[in-house]
């Protein structure tokens, strides 16, 4: 037995060692979900943005949304891009991204249609329109790429409507620009996610469950590390084998153990419900299950006395298996209870915050007028309103542009901040407990 | 008459005193003298060319270099799959070339040739041929001149890593050593060919005539009159998750 649970551990960390693009500084990014990311579906784009937050914690991550609703990718290009995204960019200190999703506005019923508008937006850092031409506005050393995510089905009967064509220009976009490959409408399809009506909500905006599945495939697609940490526990010789996470002062007692543990990173939350919160992202996982392992958060023990054990967290219980599936790992990728799951989620709330919106409804919090949850500070709504002020009305551009903005961008940090901050790792108590066994204090949880 | 004749004798032996210091040399001089003039360069550039390959032939020949004034010429070649390489001046093909042996075991390969006195003229030219190459070479040449003593191959030393646009963390060739005054020439290839180019840590010049993106990225660096050990490391930042090989070599 423990020869072949030391054989599936070791497959979990090969698995963990298969090459993945590891991320070793700071994100910088625009993110460009116009028509599905933008208020009342602040669903899988948000999820994707607290990826980087929940994943590297290590950095304070920038990461704004320059999507819009009804918006096709050459208005985005024509009205948005200088407008919502110089700004951001110029201030970055790490990498820049600029991940485009391509959309169904616009009326784009051919290859060339999506991909001409794609290499507009790719102009940039060295061109950008500036409302009547295609003008460098001096920010050609901006380090910036561009990545093109696909294009969903299409709320029809086959799922194509259209969208076959302009993800197939993204695809061809992703060849032109050697960025990896992102055939988002087949990774969506064939598996049943966003394949039922139920799926979405009215003018195809995706549901939580396929809007979730954009997210989590993208980074899947992206090629980012996917294998979290792992973490088994040998009950025989309290001792843990650690994979981006520690474990210190193993002990059992009885039928009993106890670590404290300290992870890295933890992966991103989604929708539950839990009486305020009505979104519910979890059929994901129902339609397309293997997308419940597209992510490896394990933990694991083994040599553990025959029966049942609860798994608690800082006394909330959190996992309960048999020493069997102790011993196979548990993947808390899935996992929505107790405190590293309400973590997930304080940092996915900030995501939101960030762009304004009530974190149940997901519709605006509020206007232009007043600023965002944290008391004074602009978020994203305040930043659009006064990108349009300064862009549109005052007719700045250039250098002009960005320095009148860098007090939104101030602001829009804070709440990356705020996100960074929700994302970091403290020490916890884990223990693992046999049902129906009678420990004394302080292991009994 | 004698005594003139003694004292102007150790005049003349007191005027070309010199202080004999322990442990060396010491650069800068005698306070209330003029410092001694900088040591003439050991290496010195004469001229550079590179150009991107294109397509799949697996040959690559350099724009005209001149070598007037140089008696050393050494270029730099990618190539994906195929090999081994082999490094021709087609111009005067009796020049001798010589290859490092530094990274053709697997793709992205990257190695060096190099022509010590090579015959002057402003036309030179330099070829590389990978058999069963999959790719054409981007290729760089560069010539210089040593100001005593034959160019011969020092060291070589050779490493690699992934790296991507959010991860340039520095992928270190490896340690060459100096033997005196050496010229260190070292170069990165990464399989993922995007228009991003790679930095290089310590005192290198890296080549102007590139970035080179066929197929693979290609940038290269000099360092001349190297007197201590080097240690180049590359941080090159492809969009996607590029293999990458880094090479450095030197000669004294």
């Amino acid at each position: 037995m423990r020869v072949i649970c030391g054989i599936i551990f070791a497959l979990f960390i090969s698995f963990y060692a298969m090459a993945q693009t590891v991320i070793n500084k700071e994100v910088d990014g625009t993110i460009n979900w116009s028509s599905y990311g933008t208020t009342a579906y602040v669903l899988g784009g948000a999820e994707f943005e607290a990826y980087f937050h929940c994943m590297l914690p290590q950095f304070t991550n920038h990461i704004i949304n320059w999507g819009r609703g009804g918006s096709s990718w050459d208005a985005d290009f024509q009205s948005q891009e200088e407008k919502w995204c110089l700004p951001w960019w110029s201030a970055g200190l790490g990498s820049n991204y600029n991940w485009v999703l391509a959309n169904d506005n616009g009326g784009y019923s051919t290859t060339n249609q999506t991909f001409n508008a794609g290499t507009n937006i790719a102009l940039a850092p060295a061109f950008f329109y500036n409302g009547t031409a295609i003008t460098n506005e001096g920010y050609g050393s901006i380090r910036l790429a561009h990545y093109f995510m696909g294009r969903i089905p299409a709320n029809t009967a086959g799922g194509d409507g259209g969208s076959v064509v302009g993800n197939t220009a993204s695809i061809q976009l992703n060849q032109f620009y050697n960025t990896p490959q992102i055939d988002l409408w087949h990774l969506l399809y064939p598996n049943g996610l966003l394949t039922v009506n139920s799926d979405f909500y009215s003018g195809g905006h995706p549901g939580a469950p396929g809007s979730l599945g954009m997210g989590l495939l993208q980074i899947i697609a992206l090629g980012y590390e996917t294998n979290v940490s792992s973490l088994l526990f040998n009950y025989a010789t309290q001792t843990a084998t650690t994979n981006h996470c520690t474990a210190s002062s193993i002990s059992t007692s009885g039928l009993s153990l106890t670590s404290t543990i300290h992870f890295d990173r933890m992966p991103p939350a989604w929708d539950v419900p839990n009486g305020t919160v009505t979104n519910d992202a979890r059929n994901a996982f129902v339609e397309y299950p293997a997308l419940g392992n597209s992510f490896n958060w394990i933990i694991a023990a083994t040599n553990l006395p025959s029966g049942t054990w609860d798994c608690y967290i800082d006394g909330t219980l959190t996992d309960s298996g048999t020493s069997s599936q102790w011993a196979l790992g548990r993947n808390w990728f899935t996992n929505y209870n107790g405190q590293l799951w309400s973590q997930r989620v304080a940092v996915l709330d900030w995501v939101r915050h960030t762009y304004g919106v009530n974190t149940v409804t997901l519709e605006n919090a509020h206007n232009a007028g007043s600023t965002g949850f944290i008391p004074g500070v602009g978020d994203l709504i305040n930043y659009q309103s006064i990108a349009s002020g300064n862009y549109d009305s005052s007719g700045l551009r250039g250098s002009a542009y960005v320095a009148s903005m860098a007090t939104p961008v101030s602001n829009m940090y804070q709440y990356n901040q705020a996100a960074h901050d929700a994302a970091q790792q403290t020490n916890h108590t884990i223990l693992f407990f046999k049902q129906g066994a009678y420990s004394a204090a302080p292991f009994r949880p | 008459m004698i005594r003139i004749f003694i004292l102007s004798i150790l005049i003349c032996l007191n005027s070309n005193s010199q202080i004999i210091l322990r442990g060396g040399s010491v650069r800068g001089g005698i306070i209330g003298q003029a410092p001694p003039p900088a040591p003439s360069a050991t290496w010195t550039l004469i001229a550079h060319v590179g150009v991107q390959g294109s397509g799949s032939s697996g040959i690559i020949t350099s724009p005209s270099i001149n070598t007037v004034g140089a008696n050393f010429i050494a270029f730099v070649a990618d190539w994906s799959g195929g090999g081994p390489a082999t490094g021709t001046t087609p111009a005067f093909p009796s020049d001798t070339v010589q290859a490092s042996t530094t990274w053709t075991a697997s793709n992205p390969k990257v190695q060096v040739f190099y022509v010590v006195n090579p015959t002057q003229s402003a036309s030179y030219t330099c070829r590389v041929t990978v058999s069963g190459s999959s790719s054409t070479p981007n290729i760089y040449a560069y010539s210089f001149n040593k100001s005593s003593g034959t160019p011969a191959l020092d060291n070589e030393a050779a490493g690699g890593g992934s790296a991507n646009w959010g991860n340039d963390a520095p992928l270190s060739t490896g340690t060459v050593t100096v033997a005196g005054t050496d010229l260190v020439l070292t170069a990165a290839v990464w399989d993922v060919p995007t228009t991003t180019d790679a930095t290089v840590s310590g005192g290198f010049t890296k080549f102007t005539d590139g970035p080179f993106y066929n197929v693979y990225g290609l940038q290269g660096a000099y360092l001349l009159d190297a007197i201590t050990s080097q240690t180049p490391a590359w941080s090159p930042s492809p969009t996607s998750n590029a293999d990458v090989h880094v090479i450095a070599i030197s000669f004294k």
